[in-house]
């Protein structure tokens, strides 16, 4: 089966004023039709910046791009403005972070819907509103009707998410990007979200692709995961050989402080210590290794992102350590997680010039 | 505590290239590395250095004008040669023609720029009317600076009553027409002079001016002061300072003003232009700068009704004018972009 | 919003009565200031000092010839000390030639401001935008009667292309618009320099909006993301200022453009009384001025509120 979309060495570099920043380094990865891809990592892992691209939203003069992203028969990287218009809304939809700045304030939410049907779809101005009545209500927004009429302010956050949500659906799209969709909202809403997200998958056959820092909010709806670091892809698999056989000492430190309601409660929630390296002056060898408590000599080089099955590349990761050595070395007190290393200096970026 | 570590509200966000990065700023000391960063940004800023330094080499040439005036024009700016001839390449010239008309540009040491109608030096009265110009700028910029600066914080800090008078004094001054209001003070202040207790002003100095530009523009900074010092006395600092037991004045003085400092160097520039070109305005409509003494706004006066024969009575003045706020106009907006590094992003799209 | 307007106007009254107080204080100040010396004519004797006082009230303290002059103000009738003409008929005539003057230049400054600052900000940091912000700096740092100079010696002197005064009424209109056309432009210059700044920093913060993103990830053309999401929004602050600045400029700011043109205009009305020390006009044409500010900026908060529905909700609180 081809894949619906197929990302392929990707790579995005900024020019800004202290030097070239490399947001995404050799990033390749697939997305099948229905399947619901988690990208998960820190801020600055270049997970956002991946999805921007594939939107066609980073370009700019300061931007140049090298690899593919494959839609079909399309090259979104090299693809034509024109080309990108039609996909983006209409092939690819996107919801964001913060669903209170998302919405433009100045105009009634059911517009900002007609406008995006009327974008791709010749329809007239009415038929296009009795759509985005039914999306709103579909999304669950009670008396959708009088809802449309409403500006965005007058809309809770979870609400206006569910809006976005409507809108991103308008136009039937066959891939869903979701960057960090639920970050803004509380748990109940953030539950609810997810709810509809993966309802949504199961029903239409969209593929979704599902950006968060919170390997939590993956857990119960993501088929398969892709963890970035600094640019890279470090670990990639399915939601089970991530969850439960992880290979990559980041991984292992975020599990660590995903906080669990089937183990004892620590005194207080592990956290990976320092902070991701600058995308201007990345670590020659392993970007992880100034934070890994676990580095050793082969740290220096950069390792490659490999399988350690020789039967499938599914489970693929970007560690030095041995199999065998790695999961002796991931569990900590009983559960997955990555120790505290006093070698760690503070600000990990800052101690590799 | 100090708060310098609390933080300015300008502490500079390494914003990136396009907008959608997520990058981790590395985390700036705001307070004095705000304003190193600031330094840096504007020494890197090739045009406001070189708008800057027209600014810098006007008032050096302004400040000069007494050496020009002695060892270059041998004349003074008040002084007339009407009746003189003077020697230009071979050909004797009046220096005010029978007609009333005065020569022209010579390019000579001695009515370099030409003469006016009364036969004075056009260069010794341009270079020390740019004195009267820039010192009344300079004043009248000190004045608005340090009473919206007094009146912003006292309003925005106590609130209640003592805010409402303020901006109630402001709402009527901001709804009289500026120059209106301008010109009404300069005329009626101008022909009596200013006495106020042991405070005596003669009609024709040049601080009458000075004092109705200071105070014309004072509820254009004051209010955005006050904005700010609003925003300011709910933060976590002064809230601290308070249960500390400081004073007001010393939360005032201390705690809320040096986070205001950042706007008020940006206001400066703005201001010391806008106090330019009021003055030109006012005594080019007679309120100002009274004669003999020279202004740029005076000389372009002076020089309006023989503007179809002697154009250059009026663009000399002009010129200045336009440059020396150029100069100030360009440098203020590097400064602005320096001090607010959301100016300085660049988007991508 | 009924109610919005309703509070805006009570305030505005108090605003104008402020406003007369401080004109009548600012005039009644000056020493030398009697205008029963300069009504008595210069050959007066005390005595014609006297009568000329008693007339026109001016030994009467000082809140009664306020009360008094207010009266007159309100019912029409008063007249110049300096020309005994009415001051309210002399601004009739001038307000056509002002209005004329400041709507034209408005339309002109807020066409070229938006589309300049508009280009500008799309562009931000291209050669587009250095070349329109060092046109901006030119307009800002040259006075507008410098410009008016500028272009009277250029088009009048030298090409003979535009005169270089007078008015012709709006019965002509080509004449009404060949005599305003050098001061339009004067006028609009600066104004033009300001909105485009201001328009352009309002566009690079709005491109920075998520909402923008937003409405591109939706797939809309770039002219639709521009002019629906990005101009739309910046152009809230640009409203809020043309309201103020429209309101200065008629009620006296532009009264150097029409010193310089000799547009027989309420500034150029208002700079002759001034210099007369003549206090009924002064009075009547700051309060005209102040009422002129009021009510434009009342406007001008009404269409904010047309155009930024969370104001309009707030305000109706």
């Amino acid at each position: 089966m081809t894949a619906l979309l197929a990302v392929e060495h990707l790579q995005v570099e900024f020019r800004t004023e202290e030097g070239v920043l490399r947001a995404v380094d050799d990033v390749s990865f697939e997305l099948q039709r229905g399947e619901l891809l988690g990208i998960v990592g820190e801020s600055g892992s270049g997970k956002s910046v991946t999805a921007m691209t594939i939107m066609g939203l980073t370009r700019g003069p300061n931007a140049s791009f090298s690899g593919r992203a494959v839609l079909g028969d399309l090259d979104l990287v090299t693809a034509s403005e024109r080309q990108l218009e039609r996909v983006r809304g209409g092939r690819v939809a996107m919801i964001f972070q913060d669903p209170m700045t998302a919405l433009n304030p100045v105009h009634r939410v059911g517009d900002q819907i007609v406008e995006q049907i009327r974008a791709h779809q010749s329809e007239n101005r009415r038929a296009a509103m009795d759509r985005a009545v039914d999306l709103l209500d579909r999304v669950g927004i009670p008396r959708a009707k009088e809802r449309a009429r409403s500006y965005p302010h007058e809309f809770s956050g979870g609400m206006r998410q569910r809006v976005m949500i409507a809108m991103a659906l308008s136009c039937s799209p066959e891939i869903l990007i979701a960057d960090e969709p639920t970050t803004a909202l509380d748990v109940t809403t953030q539950a609810q979200i997810l709810a509809e997200i993966g309802t949504l998958r199961k029903e239409l056959g969209v593929g979704v692709l599902l950006i968060t820092h919170d390997l939590g909010v993956i857990a119960d709806v993501a088929d398969r995961v892709v963890v970035m670091y600094a640019g890279q892809v470090v670990e990639q698999g399915s939601l089970s050989d991530i969850f439960y056989d992880p290979r990559h000492p980041y991984t292992w430190g975020l599990l660590g402080s995903v906080p669990r309601l089937d183990a004892d409660r620590p005194e207080r929630l592990p956290t990976i210590p320092g902070t991701p390296p600058s995308l201007l002056r990345r670590p020659t060898g392993c970007r992880f290794a100034p934070r890994c408590a676990w580095r050793f000599e082969a740290c220096s080089r950069p390792p490659a992102l490999k399988s350690d099955d020789p039967e499938t590349d599914e489970h693929t990761g970007r560690c030095w350590l041995d199999l065998d050595v790695a999961r002796e070395r991931r569990v900590v007190g009983g559960t997955l997680g990555l120790p505290v290393d006093d070698r760690t200096t503070a600000g990990g970026g800052a101690a590799n010039p | 505590m100090t708060l310098r570590d609390t933080g300015t509200g300008h502490v500079p966000v390494n914003e990136s290239a396009v907008g959608v990065l997520d990058v981790p700023a590395e985390p700036y000391a705001a307070g004095a590395a705000t304003y190193r960063l600031a330094l840096r940004r504007l020494r890197h800023n090739h045009r406001a250095i070189v708008f800057g330094s027209l600014f810098v080499l006007v008032v050096v040439l302004c400040l000069l004008a007494p050496v020009y005036a002695r060892y270059i024009a041998h004349t003074g700016p008040n002084v007339q040669h009407i009746t003189e001839v003077l020697d230009i390449n071979g050909k004797s010239v009046d220096v005010v023609s029978l007609t009333g008309v005065p020569v022209g540009p010579t390019w000579h040491s001695r009515f370099f720029l030409g003469a006016d109608a009364d036969g004075r030096d056009l260069a010794v009265r341009l270079l020390y009317g740019g004195r009267t110009s820039l010192a009344i700028g300079v004043m009248a910029t000190a004045i608005t600076i340090v009473l919206a600066t007094v009146l912003g914080l006292v309003a925005g800090y106590y609130g209640k009553w003592t805010d409402g008078v303020i901006s109630r004094v402001f709402d009527i001054v901001w709804a009289y027409p500026a120059l209106l209001l301008a010109i009404a003070l300069g005329v009626s202040l101008a022909t009596g002079g200013i006495s106020i207790g042991p405070v005596q002003i003669n009609s024709g100095s040049i601080l009458i001016p000075t004092l109705v530009i200071g105070i014309v523009y004072v509820p254009y900074v004051a209010r955005p002061i006050r904005g700010e010092v609003l925003a300011l006395r709910e933060r976590e600092f002064v809230e601290s300072a308070r249960a500390l037991g400081f004073s007001n004045f010393r939360i005032m003085a201390s705690e809320i003003l040096p986070n205001l400092t950042s706007t008020l160097i940006v206001f400066v520039p703005l201001q010391l232009a806008h106090s330019i070109i009021l003055e030109a305005a006012l005594s080019f409509l007679g309120a100002g700068v009274q004669p003999p003494a020279a202004s740029w706004g005076t000389l372009l006066a002076s020089g309006a009704p023989l503007f179809n024969v002697a154009p250059y009575l009026t663009l000399a003045p002009a010129t200045m004018l336009v440059i020396t706020c150029l100069g100030i106009n360009v440098f203020g907006d590097g400064l602005r972009e320096a001090l607010d590094p959301r100016a300085t992003v660049r988007t991508g799209y | 919003m009924a109610r919005f307007v309703l509070r805006r106007l009570g305030s505005a009254v108090l605003v104008l009565f402020a406003v007369s107080i401080l004109t009548f204080l600012i005039f009644e100040v000056i020493p030398n200031g009697n205008p029963a010396l300069r009504l008595a004519g210069r050959t007066a004797t005390p005595a014609n000092i006297a009568a000329v006082e008693r007339i026109y009230g001016f030994n009467k303290p000082v809140y009664v010839q306020y009360v008094r002059t207010m009266e007159q103000i309100f019912t029409g009738k008063i007249v110049s000390y300096a020309t005994g003409v009415n001051v309210i008929s002399q601004l009739k005539q001038a307000l056509p030639v002002t209005a004329s003057l400041v709507l034209g230049a408005a339309v002109l400054w807020l066409f070229f401001g938006i589309v300049l600052g508009l280009l500008a900000g799309l562009h931000a940091g291209s050669t587009i935008d250095t070349g329109i912000s060092a046109l901006n700096f030119l307009g800002i740092s040259a006075p507008s009667f410098v410009i008016g100079y500028v272009l009277i010696y250029v088009f009048s002197f030298k090409l003979h292309v535009f005169p270089s005064s007078g008015y012709v009424g709006l019965a002509d209109p080509l004449g009404w618009a060949y005599h305003l056309a050098m001061p339009w432009v004067s006028l609009a210059i600066l104004y033009t320099g300001i909105y485009s700044q201001v328009l352009r920093a309002s566009v690079v913060d709005t491109l920075n909006e998520d909402f923008v993103r937003t409405a591109r990830a939706k797939g809309l053309s770039h002219r639709q993301v521009t002019l629906h999401h990005v101009l739309r929004t910046s152009l809230i602050p640009v409203v809020s200022l043309s309201g103020l600045d429209i309101a200065a400029v008629l009620g006296g700011s532009a009264i150097i453009i029409e010193v310089v043109f000799d547009l027989p205009g309420i500034g150029y009305y208002a700079s002759q009384s001034i210099g007369a020390l003549d206090v009924p006009p002064v009075l009547v044409i700051t309060l005209f001025g102040a009422f002129a500010v009021v009510i434009f900026s009342t406007i001008a908060d009404v269409v904010y509120g047309l155009l930024d529905p969370r104001i309009r909700v707030a305000g109706s609180r």
